[in-house]
């Protein structure tokens, strides 16, 4: 049997892992939030490479000097940099802030790969067809766009010999482009204005038309993902997985209320791993 | 099924009506050809009978569907409509979702549309393709693709306006095929516009030749290729090889319209025997003048050596180890099936895609080397180069010193000399509101305005009519004399065979065989114009 996530599913998902990262700050969320973001990467055949670790270190490292350079909160003073107090848990805090940023960052990827336009369109619904049909347009005629572009650039180049040399010269043929571009697109929209008008666009309400329709699978993890997060959240609320900065670093980690909600949180973002058929069937799609 | 009596009608602020007097009786599943020349009003004729794409004018005359009198802004879903460019067609980004598009737009419920989309996707072989996003499909899929969206809405009347005039012969070729067992298996009627006859004349039911606004000529095929040929009409150009090459206007026999037909015949050696002697006859010049360019075969414009080329780093290559050398004045043509590499061995060659340090090298011999600004690259979509107005300004744009220095009458003079009159009448109007064949002449003048020695051409005839080859293949035989190098990339193979003087094949990125190109195209088999075919026995 075909076993596939509904997409609300999946964008309930997202939202929920992403928030969890973005509001209770901990570093043990955040490397629980590390280990499954890779993992999906690893899933999705996605290859790490070195400039990505680069860039995730850069931007962890711009993060913390920057905010000790800003801030002076914070107990455990450094040194003095300009008369301004440069304090340890200035520091921690901009690593905390980078390294939430960075996860996120990686989540998002893993949204946009997940989240295929189709899905989009399922999390739009019935409701807001009108908002789906335009969307699904956009999502055809963007790549298009950028192609036609691209094309328009070559066959430029191909006609003057060669890119623009200088800024002038850039600037003309860049607008040149743009030019074309726009009758292109005009042109392109008349057609296709067309087109949706021979298969009766118009002619009567328009049906939304979902091949998705919600199985015992997808209502079963919605229902697990659900109680994780309930459980993630009011454990926060009631104290648990508290991570204080200032004015010391205090990060709370080996209490009852700590451990349940780490816990929690695995699940939360493990669940839709754990079935080889849901996996299957993501591979399945993408090939 | 579809009735039209008296019809006239005329765009608004038109001065001259664009359809005179049509009287014409479609019957259910009937195969209907409309043909005739560039702007005849054969597009104009297929929009009167699809009410909803009804333009704007004045109209007089009847239209019944089934019995039923058509007005201007009726809805009839019944009859489908496919336009030239199947890229612009497709609506949605997902093909279940562009199947599901027409039943959407009816409000049929979604179980209904979920049994149609399974049903049609089978039946089409679609299935592999169902959840593709609609940009990763080939021209030919794309098209087939909205067909098969328009089918899904029950319709009894295709009506196609040249559906394959942006596809190559071989895709275009596949979706006849493919086009003529739907008509078999559903007993659909169709009325096609189409200039390029060559494979689909003798498989109509009824041609309908148009001029000017007006019926010259219907009838069965044969009929009216007779009434082309005996009229001595320049469209007679468009006609399927076979059809041209045995007729004989002395006997009162009606003309071949297939391949399968002339060869049935009990005549066909004579026949054949016949037209060799016509054709030597006819090519003593050409022989000659191909036997000089080939004397010149030592020196070559562009070398290639050891060439691989891929796109990125994850994609395979698609130049292999490829060697190749241009011969300076004279034209070449590389043919090969989809994906072999042509667009990309053009593109290396003209410097859009460079080469890696180890991955071969281009060479420019004597005065063209290093001097990028004298390749020009005419590539497949035309109109990525125009950037202006209105024809004139198109042509001048980039070149305005030369125009100038020029003096009065040198874009007109320029365009005279190299037979691309007909584009004067054309100057106030935007480029593209022209025909494809009209457009490939705009492209084609603004690179010669730029004195190019090496022109290189990807898919040229593209979208063009008989008429406009015709013209083409003199303008690349002008140039070879000027001593310009041309290269000509290519799925057209009769017009490979008519200006090349030397033809390379192509194939999974390296070149097999570089050869004379009468040489090359009598020794294939396959791989060989429809003139070969028709001549060997």
């Amino acid at each position: 049997m075909r076993v596939y996530l509904h997409s609300r599913t999946w964008f309930v998902y997202f939202i929920m892992v992403i928030a969890i990262l973005m509001s209770i700050r901990h570093p043990v969320l955040i490397l629980i939030g590390l280990e499954s973001g890779l993992l999906w990467w690893k899933i999705l055949g996605r290859k790490l490479r070195i400039a990505h670790i680069f860039a995730a270190l850069f931007l962890l490292g711009a993060l913390a000097v920057a905010n000790p350079l800003t801030s002076s909160n914070g107990a455990t003073i450094l040194f003095y940099l300009n008369g301004r107090a440069f304090t340890a848990e200035a520091l921690a805090y901009g690593l905390l802030f980078g390294a939430v940023l960075v996860v996120t960052l990686l989540w998002c990827v893993i949204l946009s790969e997940l989240m295929t336009t189709d899905r989009w369109l399922n999390v739009c619904g019935r409701r807001f067809r009108k908002t789906g049909l335009v969307l699904t347009m956009v999502f055809r005629f963007f790549p298009l766009f950028t192609k036609q572009w691209h094309r328009i650039r070559e066959g430029q180049e191909a006609l003057e010999g060669g890119s623009p040399v200088g800024l002038k010269a850039t600037f003309r043929m860049t607008k040149r482009e743009l030019l074309c571009m726009l009758t292109w697109s005009l042109e392109h929209g008349f057609v296709t204005a067309d087109a949706m008008l021979a298969r009766g666009y118009g002619a009567a309400k328009r049906t939304f038309f979902n091949r998705e329709t919600y199985k015992a699978a997808s209502i079963g993890v919605a229902i697990a993902l659900l109680a994780a997060f309930t459980a993630v959240i009011t454990l926060a609320i009631r104290g648990g997985m508290e991570a204080e900065i200032y004015p010391y670093v205090r990060i709370h980690m080996d209490g009852v209320m700590d451990i349940i909600g780490f816990a929690a949180f695995f699940l939360l973002c493990h669940i839709p791993m754990i079935s080889g058929k849901v996996l299957r069937e993501e591979r399945r799609m993408r090939s | 099924m579809i009735q039209i009596e008296n019809l006239n009608f005329t765009y608004s602020g038109a001065a001259r009506p664009s359809l005179s007097d049509i009287s014409l009786h479609i019957a259910p599943g009937q195969f209907v050809l409309l043909c005739g020349p560039t702007g005849c009003g054969k597009s104009t004729l297929l929009r009167m009978m699809k009410p909803e794409l009804t333009p704007a004018g004045e109209r007089s005359g009847r239209i019944l569907y089934n019995g039923n009198e058509i007005a201007a802004n009726d809805r009839l879903v019944e009859v489908g409509f496919v336009m030239q460019n199947p890229e612009q067609q497709v609506v949605t980004d997902r093909v279940w979702h562009e199947l599901a598009f027409g039943l959407e737009n009816l409000g049929v419920p979604s179980d209904v549309i979920r049994r149609r989309c399974a049903e049609i996707a089978a039946y089409f072989d679609l299935e592999k393709s169902f959840e593709k996003d609609t940009n990763a499909l080939s021209g030919g899929e794309k098209q087939q693709l909205v067909v098969a969206s328009t089918m899904i809405m029950g319709c009894k009347v295709l009506l196609l306006d040249e559906p394959t005039s942006q596809l190559d012969p071989i895709a275009a070729n596949r979706f006849f095929l493919w086009l003529e067992q739907l008509r078999r298996e559903f007993g659909i009627t169709i009325v096609m516009a189409e200039h390029h006859l060559e494979e689909i004349f003798g498989e109509a039911d009824r041609v309908v030749y148009m001029d000017n606004g007006r019926i010259r000529a219907q009838g069965t095929p044969a009929q009216v290729a007779w009434e082309m040929l005996t009229a001595q009409d320049t469209f007679a150009a468009a006609l399927p090889t076979v059809t041209r090459l045995f007729f004989d206007a002395n006997t009162h026999r009606d003309p071949f319209v297939s391949l399968r037909e002339a060869k049935g015949s009990t005549e066909y050696a004579q026949l054949v025997e016949a037209a060799k002697k016509r054709l030597s006859a006819a090519s003593g010049g050409a022989v000659a003048s191909r036997e000089t360019t080939a004397k010149r075969e030592e020196s070559a414009a562009v070398t290639l050596s050891n060439v691989y080329y891929a796109y990125d780093d994850r994609s395979p290559s698609v130049l292999n180890n490829l060697s190749f050398s241009i011969p300076a004045g004279a034209c070449t043509a590389i043919v090969g099936g989809n994906g072999s590499g042509k667009s990309t061995l053009l593109k290396v060659v003209a410097g859009l895609a460079p080469l890696k340090k180890h991955a071969g090298k281009v060479k420019f011999s004597g005065e063209n080397r290093a001097d990028r600004q004298r390749i020009s690259f005419l590539m497949q979509d035309v109109t990525t180069l125009f950037t202006e107005e209105t024809v004139y300004e198109e042509i001048v744009a980039g070149v305005k010193a030369k125009v100038d220095n020029g003096g009065e009458g040198f874009v007109e003079n320029f365009l005279k000399e190299h037979g691309f009159e007909a584009l004067t009448a054309h100057f106030p109007q935007h480029p593209y509101d022209l025909s494809g064949g009209e457009q490939q002449m705009l492209g084609l003048t603004k690179l010669l305005l730029r004195d190019p020695q090496i022109l290189l051409l990807d898919e040229p005839t593209k979208g063009m009519d008989a008429v406009a080859k015709d013209q083409l293949a003199a303008l690349i035989a002008k140039k070879t004399k000027e001593d310009v190098t041309v290269v000509l990339v290519t799925h057209d193979l009769d017009f490979a065979a008519l200006c090349a003087d030397y033809a390379a094949m192509l194939f999974r990125g390296e070149i097999l065989s570089k050869e004379r190109a009468d040489r090359f195209f009598a020794d294939n088999v396959f791989y060989t114009t429809h003139k070969n075919r028709a001549l060997n026995a």
